[in-house]
């Protein structure tokens, strides 16, 4: 069963069109990849399903029904994690869930055990009359899921919940999320970490310019470039390489470069290593290893949009 | 239920910020102390401030120069007191440092001027001539048998406070209090505001309630918040310096409900109409002080004439103060019936505003 279901939506802002005819469907138990860039629109639609946002046009049907007429019923069964963190710095860990899970119904002995179990849930159970101002990022962002999470909606929409925190607590985070997962929660996940994707996500959709521009699993995804290739080139130290004029080569979609190492996509049936080598080597720019890449996530994302998935 | 659920968080929320909830109780607190004791206190005890050099000019019916007589008489030892014949001598004085201040006293009223240098004095001489105008002007306006059998008790405290005229700790501890139901006006501008600089509006608006519980939980704490620091007030302001509140409470009570109604309104409806926070808040505390210049807050403001008269008669402040001391002092009840109006329906004017604005923008 599809637990939700986009057609055709679209959302403006004045003349801007931040969300442009998107389709889209989840089904129960995935665990769903939202990737774009800045602005690319995916807070903006998760913003829409909520009902946060009204529909410029189109229709969302959660669980079957359009939201627009059950909004009530949409509402209790969505549970959002929204991107800034959102909670109550003077009030306690337990009184914050509490107070959010409060809105939904829950009363009494339930919503008591349902606030504390979210708050062990993510992590918190020995700081649940803690403060908020003595939190850590990763903390606060663990906080920032236990409200969300406390009513036991179905589908959890989790907006960039791992930014900016430690290793450890995105670990924890992406644990979490596989767990909720496996207790029957369907997940939408937005991500600026193409890895976080890559690890969890059964299904991934690519938005650009409020558009999904593809959709499937990653195994999909990355054999949609059979058009193109890539290699890896590390250099000891990067000294004079200038990126826009391998961009200028026959065959060259793209070039970045991460620290030592240069990568370049192009065409496939092209054959441009030896300019580009002639180039470095002109530039006296020590090789240390070449090795072709098979295509990953970042490469498609790269391809599709003509960006880098982080700024 | 929700409405419940939202006006709890939102007097938990207050309560947690204990800086502005403070600021409600101490400073009026203070204001009472200074204002009120202070000042009526030179009329019993002495408070020793050093010999004031004040010089006087006094016009009039011989009531009131009987009564700036028997004041002069009352505070010879602080103040020595040296007639003046003309106005512009005895300003000149005060200029050229001869003099602490210069009074001029006429049928219209007292009028002092004051030397810049010697604030502290000249802040005592003031409060001491607010007080001597206070009660010579209320015991007219009250309509005891006579004048002249008034003025010549002017100085004796308990003869006073028997006839029903308001100490000037009575005075103040009513005033200050209404002036605080104003300060509610400022919290309220962040009601919702700070839902959204928080972000948990976006919390609130995914959540399984509408938009006007929210804005009524919101409204009925705050109300019930402001209404728990004003009894407190109150409570501790009778407790520590005797302020009468009279016979009445019930009524009294009425109008700074609905003056907590009004300012909260007040808050929340200018919330919506400037873009920043802090731009809220200053335009409030303007309107706040103005409103309590001309309420008569920081010192009663008699007779005023002309433009002034407009003024205070403009201020929130002043419509609340005169109710509620006409029902305590003159028993006069009915005086709480225009102020009450004129209140909630202010109120319901600034909240239709902010409810239509709040339910027409997307999100929060
Ligand atoms: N309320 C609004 N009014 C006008 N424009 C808006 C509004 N909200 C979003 N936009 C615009 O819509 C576009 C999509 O924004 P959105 O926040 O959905 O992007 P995003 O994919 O979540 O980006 P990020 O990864 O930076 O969070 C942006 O260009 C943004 O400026
Ligand atoms: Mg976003």
């Amino acid at each position: 069963m599809n637990v939700l279901e986009l057609k055709n939506v679209t959302k403006k802002f004045g003349d801007f069109i931040a969300v442009d005819q998107m389709n889209l469907f989840i089904k129960e138990g995935e665990i769903f990849g939202f990737l774009g860039s800045n602005g690319a629109g995916k807070s903006t639609t998760i913003n829409l399903i909520s009902s946060l946002l009204r529909l410029s046009a189109g229709d969302i049907y959660l669980l079957g029904k359009n939201i627009a007429q059950h909004r009530r019923f949409a509402k209790m069964n969505i549970g959002i994690v929204p991107q800034d963190i959102a909670i109550y710095e003077e009030l306690s860990a337990y009184e914050n869930v509490r107070f959010f899970a409060g809105l939904y119904g829950l009363r009494g002995t339930e919503l008591k055990k349902h606030s504390e179990e979210a708050l062990v849930f993510v992590g918190l159970g020995d700081k649940m009359n803690a403060l908020p101002k003595t939190f850590s990022g990763g903390m606060k962002r663990r906080l920032n899921i236990a409200c969300a999470i406390a009513h036991r909606p179905k589908l959890i929409i989790m907006d960039e919940p791992t930014v900016g925190i430690d290793p450890q607590s995105r670990k924890y985070i992406l644990q979490s999320v596989r767990q909720l997962n496996e207790m029957g929660c369907t997940i939408i996940y937005t991500t600026h970490y193409m890895e976080e994707v890559e690890e969890i996500c059964s299904r991934i959709a690519i938005v650009d310019h409020g558009k999904i521009i593809a959709e499937g699993t990653k195994e999909q995804l990355t054999n949609i470039i059979t058009d193109t290739k890539e290699v890896w080139i590390e250099v000891k130290a990067i000294g004079s390489f200038d990126a826009e004029v391998v961009k200028q080569m026959k065959g060259v979609n793209s070039v970045r470069v991460e620290e030592h190492v240069v990568q370049i996509i192009s065409q496939a049936e092209v054959t441009n290593l030896h300019e580009i080598l002639h180039y470095m080597i002109s530039q006296s720019l020590e090789i240390v290893s070449l090795k072709e890449q098979a295509p990953n996530l970042e490469s498609v994302f790269l391809t599709l949009t003509g960006r880098n998935l982080r700024d | 239920m929700n409405i419940i659920t939202i006006s709890k968080q939102t007097m938990l929320l207050l309560l947690r910020e204990p800086k502005s909830f403070l600021f409600m109780l101490a400073f009026p607190l203070v204001m009472m102390l200074i204002l009120g004791s202070a000042l009526g206190s030179a009329f019993n005890e002495k408070v020793d401030i050093g010999t004031l050099r004040v010089g006087y000019h006094v016009e009039g019916s011989p009531q009131v120069k009987a009564a700036f007589t028997q004041f002069m008489k009352a505070t010879v030892q602080d103040v020595r007191y040296q007639e003046v014949t003309t106005t512009a001598k005895g300003k000149n004085d005060v200029k050229l440092g001869n003099r602490d201040g210069y009074v001029e006293v006429n049928d219209q009223g007292v009028h002092y001027y004051k030397s810049e240098q010697t604030t502290i004095q000249s802040s005592v001489i003031e409060g001491m001539l607010a007080a001597f105008a206070d009660r010579y002007h209320l015991a007219k306006e009250i309509g005891l048998s006579g004048v002249k059998d008034e003025v010549a008790n002017v100085v004796s405290e308990e003869s006073l406070t028997a006839k029903k005229a308001p100490r000037s700790m009575d005075y103040y501890g009513v005033v200050v209090t209404t002036m605080i139901t104003l300060y509610s006006a400022i919290g309220a501008s962040f009601l919702l505001r700070g839902e959204r600089t928080r972000n948990t509006a976006i919390r609130l608006g995914v959540a399984p309630i509408s938009k006007g519980e929210i804005f009524l939980g919101k409204i009925i704490g705050s109300v019930l918040m402001n209404s728990g620091i004003i009894a407190v007030l109150m409570i501790v302001g009778s407790l520590l310096f005797h302020v009468n509140w009279g016979e009445h409470l019930g009524y009294v009570i009425l109008v700074l409900l609905s003056q907590i109604v009004f300012a909260v309104s007040v808050g929340v409806g200018v919330s919506y109409v400037v873009a920043t926070g802090e731009g809220a808040r200053s335009l409030l505390l303007i309107l706040i002080q103005v409103a309590s210049f001309f309420g008569g807050a920081y010192f009663k403001i008699d007779h005023p004439e002309g433009f002034m008269n407009i003024l205070v008669h403009l201020s929130p402040l002043q419509w609340a103060n005169s109710a509620i001391l006409s029902v305590i002092y003159n028993d006069q009840l009915s005086a709480i019936l225009p102020v009450i109006s004129l209140n909630i329906g202010l109120a319901a004017l600034f909240l239709t505003f902010s409810a239509v604005t709040f339910r027409k923008r997307e999100g929060f």
